[in-house]
C-alpha cells in the first residue's frame, strides 16, 4: 500500500518537475500542441505546400500531428526512462524503495502528458471534421498500447543498461532520430519505391504508427498488421520482466 | 523487553564487483544479468552473523574501511548482500545520509512529505506531525522556501527531524552525530536516549567510543571486513580502545626508528621521573622535571626544546637549550641528556600537554616530537592560564 502511495507521489512530483520553474505550468501541456499545429500549417502548408498522396492542406497537417504525437509519446517513454536510475543514483545508494519505480514514474509521466496531448490533438481534429469517427479507432487505441508496450519495455532494459554504460543515454537521441525518419511520419510509404517500402515494416513502430493515424483519419480498419508489432511489445515486456529485477537488485554495485 | 527479533543476520558477506577495467566491466554485468555471483570481485565482508531484539541496542565500530558503512547499506536494504541472509522486521528507518531525497527545487513542507513517503510512512499518520518535524528541526518560516536556500545544517535537523517524527520499529544510524552543530546533536542525543527509554531498538555506526557506550548496550567490532568482538559495549569497546592504542604505540615506535635511523631524535623521556606514556598529575605551584635523552646520528650535540601548551594547543610558555645557552650532558657518543626543573610550576589547574622536541645543532629544523599528558590539580576559581605575581593596593 506504502509502495503504491510513493508511486503516486514520486509521479505528481515527476509531472510537475517538468513545468516547475515555468510561467505558464501545466497550461504547456495544451500550449505545446496547439503552438506546433500552427508552426506545422505554416511550414509545411504555406511554405512547402507538402502533399502525401490525395491529402493536402489540413488533411497534410492532420497527417503529420497523429504521426508525430504517437512517436512522441514513444520516444519521450523511452528518454525518460533510461535516463531515470542513473540521475537517481544517489537515492538509490540511500534508500530501499522498489526501483523498478524509478524508471516507470517518468515512463508514466511521459505517457500521461504525451496521451493528453494526444487526445487534445484527436479531438481537435474530430473537431475540424478532420479526423472520422468509425471501427478503425478501436485498432488505433490498440496500436497505441502496443506502441507503448515496446516503449515501456525498452525503458526498462535501458535504464539499468545506462548505468552500466553510460553511453546508452548519450547514443539514445541519435538513435531514436535515426528511428523516426525510418518510420513514416514526415512521409506516406505509399509514395515510397515498393521495395523500400517494404522495408521499413521490419520496423515494428511502422504499422503502428500507419494504424493509429489511418484509423482515427478515416474511421476505416487498415491492412497493417498488429500482430507483429504485438508480439514484439510482448516479447520485450517479457524479457525485461525476467532480466530488469536482476539487474536491478545488484544496480548499487555499479553505481 | 520482549523477545522479538527485529533483525537477523546470517552468515552475511559482500562482494563488489571489479569495474575498473573494460573488460572487467562486462564480466560483472553478464554476471549481474545472469543472476550469479561475480567472477572477478572483491570481499568486503564475510560471515557477518548477529541478531538484534526489540528494545537492544547495538554499536557498530571499526576502523574506516573496516565495512561498517557496507553491512548498514545491505540491513537498510540499499545493497544486496551476496551471501548469507538477512532478516528485517518491523519498520526500519536508515538515517544513512540526513536529507537523501532532498528536492533542492522543492520546499521544505514537499520535501518532508516526500522523505517520509520515501522512509516507508504512511500518509495520512503523517500529515498530523508535519507542525511538530518543523519544530523539531527548527526550521520556522523557512518551511517553505526552497530546500535549495537551506544550509547544510538546516538540511540534517530537517532529516532528523522526519525520521525522529516516524518513530520507527528499528532505527539506524551512520554518524549522524558527527553533523550538525553541538547543541542541534545534544537535542538528537537526547531523543534517541528517550526513544530508547520507551522501548525503542538502535544500530549505530559511531567512531566515537562516548557516543556508542552512552547509547548503545551491545557492541560489535568491525576488523577488515569480519567481526572481531561481539557482546558487553564496555568489554568491545575497551577491547577496540587497547587495540587502536597499541596500533599507534607500533606507529610511534616505528616513526621513532625512522627517525633514529636519520637525524636527531627524543630517544627517551622523563617527567617527574614517569618514563612511561601516562598524564602526570601534580599539584599546582609543585615542581616539574623533566629530562630527555637526544639522538644525534652524527654525534654533533643536538637541540633540545620543550613546551607547554594547554590541550587546545595554546602556548603557555616554550624555552631551548640554544636561547638558555646550555650544552648538555653527552651520555655516548650519540647520545646527549637534557634536564630542565620548573619549581613552583604556575600553571593553573587543568591539563596542558608537555612537548619535546629534538632539533639540529643549529636550531633551524624540527626533527622529532614526543608529547605528554600533565595534569595540575587544585582548588582555584581564577582564570586563565598562569598565576601572575601580584600585589593589591589597599587604601
Amino acid at each position: 500500500m506504502n509502495s503504491l502511495q510513493l508511486a503516486l507521489a514520486l509521479l505528481a512530483r515527476d509531472l510537475r518537475e517538468r513545468y516547475l520553474s515555468t510561467f505558464a505550468g501545466f497550461a504547456w501541456v495544451l500550449l505545446t500542441p496547439v503552438l506546433l499545429l500552427a508552426i506545422f500549417s505554416f511550414v509545411f502548408v504555406q511554405l512547402l505546400g507538402a502533399r502525401f498522396g490525395s491529402r493536402v492542406g489540413g488533411d497534410v497537417i492532420a497527417f503529420l500531428a497523429l504521426g508525430l504525437w504517437s512517436w512522441h509519446a514513444f520516444a519521450d517513454a523511452v528518454a525518460r526512462g533510461t535516463g531515470a536510475l542513473a540521475a537517481n543514483s544517489s537515492l538509490i545508494a540511500q534508500i530501499a524503495l522498489p526501483r523498478v519505480w524509478l524508471v516507470l514514474v517518468p515512463v508514466l509521466g511521459a505517457v500521461i502528458i504525451q496521451t493528453v496531448s494526444l487526445t487534445l490533438v484527436v479531438v481537435l481534429l474530430l473537431a475540424t471534421g478532420k479526423a472520422t469517427l468509425g471501427p478503425g479507432w478501436a485498432l488505433a487505441l490498440l496500436a497505441y498500447v502496443e506502441l507503448l508496450g515496446i516503449g515501456i519495455a525498452l525503458a526498462l532494459l535501458l535504464a539499468p543498461l545506462n548505468v552500466f554504460f553510460r553511453d546508452v543515454s548519450a547514443l539514445l537521441p541519435q538513435v531514436l532520430t535515426f528511428w523516426m525518419m525510418l518510420t513514416p511520419i514526415f512521409f506516406d510509404r505509399a509514395q515510397l519505391k515498393p521495395a523500400f517500402a517494404e522495408w521499413l515494416l521490419l520496423n515494428p513502430v511502422t504499422p503502428l504508427i500507419e494504424t493509429l493515424r489511418n484509423g482515427i483519419l478515416d474511421g476505416a480498419t487498415p491492412a497493417a498488421p498488429l500482430l507483429v508489432p504485438g508480439l514484439v511489445a510482448l516479447g520485450l515486456l517479457l524479457l525485461a520482466w525476467r532480466v530488469s529485477p536482476r539487474f536491478l537488485a545488484r544496480i548499487e554495485d555499479f553505481l | 523487553m520482549n523477545d522479538e527479533v527485529l533483525l537477523e543476520l546470517s552468515g552475511v558477506g559482500k562482494r563488489y564487483p571489479r569495474v575498473h577495467r573494460r573488460r572487467d566491466r562486462w564480466s560483472s554485468i553478464l554476471d549481474a544479468i545472469a543472476g550469479r555471483p561475480y567472477r572477478l570481485s572483491t570481499s568486503v565482508l564475510s560471515d557477518i552473523g548477529f541478531t538484534l531484539k526489540r528494545g537492544e541496542s547495538l554499536g557498530l565500530i571499526g576502523e574506516n574501511g573496516a565495512g561498517k558503512s557496507t553491512l548498514l547499506r545491505m540491513i537498510c536494504g540499499v545493497a544486496e548482500p551476496s551471501e548469507g541472509r538477512i532478516m528485517r522486521r518491523g519498520s526500519v528507518a536508515p538515517l544513512l545520509e540526513l536529507g537523501a531525497g532532498f528536492h533542492p527545487d522543492y520546499s521544505g513542507r514537499d520535501n518532508i512529505r516526500m522523505n517520509a513517503l520515501l522512509l516507508g510512512m504512511p500518509g495520512a499518520d503523517f500529515e498530523a506531525k508535519v507542525q511538530q518535524i518543523i519544530d523539531f528541526a527548527e526550521i520556522g518560516a523557512y518551511i517553505d522556501e526552497p530546500v535549495k536556500h537551506y544550509s547544510s545544517g538546516m538540511k540534517v535537523r530537517l532529516g532528523f527531524a522526519v525520521v525522529a517524527s516516524a518513530r520507527p520499529d528499528l532505527l539506524i544510524t551512520d554518524e549522524v552525530l558527527a553533523v550538525g552543530d553541538e547543541s542541534f546533536q545534544k537535542k538528537c542525543v537526547a531523543w534517541i536516549e528517550g526513544y530508547l527509554r520507551d522501548g525503542g531498538t538502535l544500530l549505530l555506526v559511531s567512531h566515537g567510543m562516548y557516543h556508542v557506550q552512552k547509547l548503545c548496550k551491545h557492541a560489535l567490532w568491525l576488523n577488515g571486513g569480519r567481526i572481531e568482538a561481539y557482546g558487553d559495549v564496555f568489554d568491545v569497546t575497551q577491547r577496540y580502545l587497547a587495540y587502536q592504542e597499541a596500533k599507534s604505540a607500533r606507529r610511534r615506535a616505528e616513526e621513532r626508528a625512522h627517525a633514529q635511523s636519520g637525524d636527531y631524535a627524543v630517544a627517551s623521556v622523563a617527567i617527574n621521573g614517569e618514563s612511561k606514556d601516562v598524564p602526570t598529575v601534580m599539584p599546582m605551584r609543585a615542581t616539574l622535571d623533566v629530562d630527555a635523552t637526544l639522538y644525534s646520528a652524527d654525534g654533533r650535540a643536538p637541540v633540545f626544546a620543550v613546551g607547554i601548551k594547554r590541550q587546545d594547543g595554546t602556548p603557555v610558555y616554550g624555552i631551548s637549550s640554544e636561547l638558555d645557552a646550555i650544552e648538555p650532558l653527552r651520555q655516548s657518543e650519540h647520545d646527549f641528556r637534557f634536564s630542565i626543573r620548573y619549581p613552583d610550576l604556575a600553571l593553573l589547574p587543568g591539563t596542558y600537554t608537555v612537548a619535546l622536541h629534538a632539533m639540529d645543532p643549529e636550531a633551524i629544523r624540527l626533527f622529532d616530537t614526543v608529547e605528554r599528558s600533565l595534569v595540575v590539580t587544585g582548588r582555584s576559581r581564577e582564570v586563565g592560564l598562569v598565576q601572575l605575581p601580584h600585589r593589591w593596593h589597599t587604601p
